[in-house]
Parts: C-alpha cells; sequence; structure tokens
C-alpha cells in the first residue's frame, strides 16, 4: 500500500519477505500454515465441548425463579428486553465514532511526525492533518446544530412533527420513558 | 515520496463534490431553507462541473497517486477512471435532477439528501480508481452507506423502511463475504494490490476462494441471480429518483470495478485456463433468465424496473465473459452498455417520479394506474414509449448499440451461445417493456382519470428530457461515447 509518507529510510514495509511468485509457490506452503490453525480451532471446540459436558455430569442443578431471568449485569430487570430502543442512543454512539476515527487515524500520524519534519514534510502533513480534522469537526458540528447532542430533541419540521400532530394528542414519547 | 498539493489534481473531481456535500451540509444546520431547490441547483452544479473536469482530462498520461508504480498506487487516475467518473456524475446529475419536487412530494425534503448522492457518487469514483483492493472495498462502502441512507429516507413509509433494513442488512452480510475474500487473496499473495495478483497463477485453492467471496460481493451489489433477491423490495421501497440512481450508478460503479479487476487483476492471459469463465458465464446466464422471467410476470412498473435492471446485469456480464476471454473490445462495450443503461433507466424512472401521487402507495404503481397517460400528457408519453425501447433494445436507441457491441464483443471472443442467451432474454424483455407502453397508449381511460401531477416541476422535466436526449443521441451519433471507451480501455493496457 502505497499511503504511507516515508520514514527515515524510505517506504516503510512490513518485515514481510516477498517471495517471487515465479520461483518459489509460497501457496503451496499455505496449508500447513493453516493446519496449525486449524489443530488450535479443533483443540478449542474440543475444550468448549469437554467443559460443557463435565459440568453436565457432575455439577448440581437447582432451579428456581431468579436463575431463569434474564441476566442484566446483576440488576434486576424490569420488563421484557424486547421494545422500541431510543434511535438517541444510536446517535450518541455515532458521535463517539466520530472521535473514534480522529484519535485512531491521528496517533500514528503523532508518532512519525518527527521523522516527517526532519525530511521537510512536516507542513505538509500537519496541514493534512488540519484538513482532516477540519471535516471531522464538521460532521460535530452538523449534530451538534442539529441539536442531537441534547438528550431530549423536541422534533420541529419534518414527517414526525405532522405524525405527532395528527395524532392530536401528546407528543409521542419513547418506549423506555417513564409514563 | 511526500504529497504535495499538485499531485492530488488528478483528483479534483472527486475532492469538489466532497466540498459541496460538506458545504450543503453546513449550509443546512447553519443557514436552512425550508425550499431545498437550491440544494439540488447546487449539487447538479457541483456534479456538472465534476464530470467535465473528468472529461476534460481525458487523453492525459495516468496519474498514479501515493504511490510509485502500478504495483502500491492505492489511487490510479487514468482514463478508464476519468470516463467512469464522468458516468457515475452523470448518473448523479440526473437523479439530483429528478429529487427535488418529488422529495417536496413524499415529505423527505432535506438538504442532506444532495449530500449523500454526492458521497455516493465520490465513493463511486474512489471504486473506479481503486488499484488494489482495500481502496476499492474503501469506495464501495462509502457509496453503500450512503445508498443505505438514501433508500431509507420516506422514514414514515413501512415500505421504505423495509426497504432500507433488508438492503442494509443484505449489503452488510456481503461486504463480509467481500472482505473475507480479500482476506484470503492477501493471504495467498501477501498483497491487496491487482497489479501483484495478476502475477500470480491461478490453481492455489486459496486464492481461487479468495477471488470467489470477492465475486460474490460483486454479485450481490450488481443484483446477478441468484444474489438478487434483495433487488425488488428495495427498488420499491426507495424513493423513485433514489432507485434509479441506485440501478444506475450502483450498477455502473461495481461493473467497472469489475472491469478493471478481471483486466489489471486476474490477468486476462494468467486466469484464462482457470474455473472463472464457466462460472461468470453460469451467472449471467441465470441472471438473464431468471431477471427477465420474473420481471414478465409483475404487475407493478417499479417492480418490473427492478427485475429488468437485474437481467442488464445478466447482458452486462456476457461483456465481463468476452472481457475474461481477453477480448479487447467487451470492455468498451460495457462502458457504452453502462452509459446508455445509465440515461434509460433514470429516464424511466424520472417518467414514474413525473407520475406518482401525492397518496402514493403500491396502487398507483400497477400498470392499470398508467391508464391513458399517452394521451394526457403526451411528451411524458412519447418520452416513456422512447425508454422502453431503449430498455429492449431497438433501433434508434442507445440501447440498441450498447447490446450490439455487447452481443458482437461476445461472439469474438467464441462465446457465441452466450451471445445467443442474450438475444432470447432482450425478445422475452420486448413483452414486458411494451406492456407499459400498451398502459399508456392501449387501454381505457378510467373516468374519472387519475391525477398524477403533483410532482411536476422544471428540474424533473430538464432530467427527463436531458435522459431522452442522450439516449437518442447515443442512438443516433454513438461514435463520440465509442471513441471516449476506446481511450478508456486503452488506458488499461488493451
Amino acid at each position: 500500500m502505497g499511503f504511507a509518507h516515508p520514514g527515515p529510510q524510505g517506504p516503510q514495509r512490513l518485515p514481510l519477505t516477498r517471495v517471487d511468485p515465479h520461483t518459489t509457490d509460497p501457496v503451496s506452503t499455505m496449508p500447513f500454515d493453516f493446519a496449525q490453525v486449524l489443530i488450535f480451532m479443533l483443540v478449542a471446540i474440543g475444550f468448549v465441548l469437554v467443559a460443557l459436558t463435565l459440568s453436565r455430569l457432575v455439577a448440581p442443578r437447582v432451579l428456581n425463579a431468579d436463575k431463569g431471568e434474564i441476566y442484566e449485569c446483576g440488576e434486576r430487570p424490569i420488563g421484557d428486553a424486547w421494545f422500541n430502543f431510543n434511535p438517541r442512543f444510536y446517535i450518541i454512539a455515532l458521535v463517539f465514532v466520530v472521535f473514534d476515527v480522529e484519535v485512531a487515524l491521528t496517533f500514528p500520524i503523532a508518532v512519525v511526525f518527527k521523522a516527517w519534519k526532519e525530511q521537510g514534510a512536516g507542513l505538509i502533513a500537519l496541514a493534512e492533518l488540519l484538513v482532516f480534522l477540519v471535516i471531522l469537526a464538521a460532521g460535530l458540528a452538523y449534530v451538534w446544530k442539529k441539536r442531537d447532542l441534547e438528550w431530549i430533541k423536541t422534533v420541529t419540521g419534518g414527517p414526525w412533527a405532522a405524525a405527532n400532530q395528527s395524532q392530536k394528542g401528546p407528543a409521542r414519547r419513547a418506549a423506555w420513558e417513564p409514563r | 515520496m511526500s504529497i504535495s498539493l499538485p499531485a492530488l489534481e488528478p483528483l479534483l473531481p472527486g475532492l469538489l463534490l466532497v466540498g459541496v456535500a460538506i458545504l450543503l451540509l453546513m449550509y443546512e444546520v447553519f443557514a436552512g431553507q425550508a425550499d431545498r431547490t437550491y440544494a439540488a441547483h447546487l449539487a447538479v452544479v457541483g456534479l456538472g462541473l465534476s464530470m467535465f473536469l473528468s472529461l476534460k482530462a481525458v487523453g492525459t498520461p495516468r496519474a498514479l497517486l501515493f504511490g510509485t508504480d502500478l504495483a502500491n498506487a492505492p489511487l490510479i487516475v487514468d482514463d478508464f477512471a476519468r470516463v467512469a467518473s464522468a458516468l457515475v456524475a452523470a448518473a448523479g446529475l440526473v437523479a439530483a435532477l429528478l429529487s427535488p419536487s418529488y422529495a417536496k412530494n413524499a415529505g423527505h425534503d432535506h438538504g442532506e439528501y444532495y449530500g449523500l448522492i454526492l458521497f455516493a457518487v465520490v465513493g463511486m469514483m474512489i471504486m473506479s480508481m481503486a488499484g488494489d483492493l482495500m481502496t476499492f472495498f474503501l469506495g464501495l462502502e462509502t457509496m453503500s452507506i450512503a445508498v443505505y441512507a438514501l433508500t431509507g429516507l420516506r422514514a414514515h413509509d413501512p415500505r421504505s423502511t423495509e426497504a432500507a433494513l433488508k438492503y442494509f442488512l443484505m449489503g452488510a452480510f456481503a461486504t463480509g463475504f467481500l472482505l473475507f475474500g480479500i482476506a484470503l487473496v492477501y493471504g495467498a499473495t501477501a498483497s491487496v494490490s491487482l497489479a501483484t495478483l495478476a502475477t500470480f497463477k491461478a490453481g492455489s485453492p486459496l486464492l481461487t476462494l479468495g477471488i470467489a467471496l470477492i465475486l460474490i460481493g460483486f454479485a450481490f451489489k450488481v443484483a446477478a441471480v441468484p444474489f438478487h433477491m434483495w433487488a425488488p423490495d428495495v427498488y420499491e421501497g426507495a424513493p423513485t429518483p433514489v432507485t434509479g440512481f441506485m440501478a444506475v450508478g450502483v450498477k455502473a460503479a461495481a461493473f467497472i470495478a469489475l472491469l478493471r479487476l478481471v483486466h489489471s487483476g486476474l490477468g486476462v492471459s494468467a486466469q484464462t485456463d482457470s474455473t472463472w469463465i464457466p462460472i461468470l458465464s453460469a451467472l449471467a446466464v441465470l441472471t438473464i433468465l431468471v431477471g427477465n422471467v420474473l420481471a414478465l410476470v409483475q404487475q407493478n412498473v417499479k417492480r418490473m424496473l427492478a427485475y429488468s435492471s437485474v437481467s442488464h446485469a445478466g447482458y452486462l456480464l456476457i461483456g465481463v465473459v468476452a472481457a475474461a476471454r481477453g477480448e479487447a473490445s467487451a470492455g468498451s462495450a460495457i462502458i457504452f452498455y453502462l452509459t446508455s443503461y445509465t440515461f434509460m433507466t433514470l429516464g424511466a424512472f424520472g417518467v414514474l417520479t413525473f407520475l406518482e401521487r401525492k397518496e402514493g402507495g403500491p396502487e398507483s404503481e400497477r400498470y392499470g394506474a398508467f391508464a391513458g397517460i399517452g394521451f394526457r400528457h403526451p411528451a411524458l408519453g412519447m418520452a416513456m414509449s422512447l425508454f422502453m425501447v431503449a430498455l429492449a433494445g431497438m433501433p434508434p436507441t442507445g440501447g440498441f448499440f450498447g447490446k450490439l457491441y455487447l452481443f458482437t464483443a461476445a461472439i469474438r471472443a467464441e462465446e457465441t451461445w452466450l451471445a445467443l442467451v442474450g438475444i432470447a432474454g432482450s425478445l422475452i424483455s420486448v413483452y414486458y417493456y411494451l406492456r407499459v407502453i400498451v398502459a399508456f397508449y392501449m387501454r381505457e381511460v378510467p373516468e374519472p382519470g387519475p391525477t398524477p401531477t403533483a410532482t411536476r416541476s422544471a428540474q424533473l422535466t430538464l432530467g427527463v428530457a436531458l435522459a431522452a436526449f442522450f439516449v437518442l443521441q447515443l442512438g443516433l451519433f454513438p461514435a463520440p461515447l465509442l471513441a471516449l471507451t476506446k481511450s478508456a480501455m486503452l488506458s488499461l493496457g488493451l
């Protein structure tokens, strides 16, 4: 992949010895490399099978109502999990992804930036990074201005507002909100 | 090699679109107006400019970005990529013209709509430039995510929501296949570059499996049988202009990328003896037959067009088989076909957009709902007849020359039987395409007649007129486009 700024000694490559495809065939040795993976998988499956069978044979079984409940990290579940979740959760998660991507791509640059600067590519790299950050910031500005960072958002316009009006009642509530 | 700003110049058509899209998004939230026609205009101007820049650069030498040779450059801007970029920009342009009045009518008049179209077009451009499989994947996802969102825009319509969810889930599944295929190819060749892939001989099971999985991903995106199940529901549920955009843009981008994979990646000569040709041929035959037969029995015109687009993917796959056989003219035939298909399909969906009724619903899309339209709206009736005749592949339209070049290439590649299957499929298709014309002109007009003019607008008229113009232009004067497609294929080394 060419999308690499040069390291101190030319383009950085993975320490991977490239084999000329015409002289030696790396492909023929491939199944043996994967045999290790296969054995590992077999051992993993076998381990689970043995553990489950063993516990079924020797473990005591006491069934009661509490054990039949859904496990909610130790909390007592309040009602069914099959209801409409508020899409706000996903929006917040998506906004989080914006910053996730930001860190994931900025951090590697921070590591090699000094080397680039010594090569004289510092300014252009900085400019590129800034363009990247501006694009991400545009995404953040977008959700902010759309008021999707607020937990309670009143919808004014669009089909949902029309749906609310046509109901002739209080605005619809999300299922998880207390009634 | 460090990246300087002038080196980015070949990417200008795409960067311009990204800029316009971000501008649209920012304008939408900070200074939004209730009427988003301005957004459509801005998008159309951006797409037109981008198309112009792409076409203007045709003939200039190949540019490699972020790399020094074919084996390590992730983006290759050659004439092939430029012609393809112009094509997808044209598809986006016509789709944007079809949209404003429809969006207002259907209650999804958001400025973001045009931003999403622009982002999808940028993704398609990246797909056409991709020099390695990861860049291709990046472009594919950029395009797909935008199209998923576009599909579900009519959020208050269960059909649209179903379409978006179905498309997203199936698309994510296909992406899984594609990525796993790329991983296996990397495992077999220690590289994701198409040029490096071409140096490997066929026969390694890992490589075969990897390419097979990648082909499944492609087959899903172009809705080839047996990976077409999502197409009718998604095409029916998506907003009509978006359906047109999906049917042409996504298909064009996928075929363009497939063509580059076949020419630069599979190494035409090295892999001809491999298993690809029978598999691709089987896909083509199945797609043509199943697509055409299922289109025959549809009662909903949008669904009929969905199956018809499936069968067109089949014709195009014949071209891919011919290209894999080393037939030099197959590639330019595919690009020519894609271009004429773009205009006739967008035109047909444009007419459907015109006829969309305020209340909408599947009833308004049945053949019967179009009774007598040819007399009530003579110009519209003429345009729809033109698009249907073009889709059926009759002269004097671009559809005729598209099929002619495609099937000629297949015969030259000694795949005569495939060309025969294609011709048989086209014959079947005449029935259901003419059925639309029959509904338009030869059915009694119910009283009181339908009043399907809720979405009339100058932009829509312009979009349909542009599509009709190009369908005719390609049918009467195919030479300029043919010259363009030839220089595109030359830049791939053919």
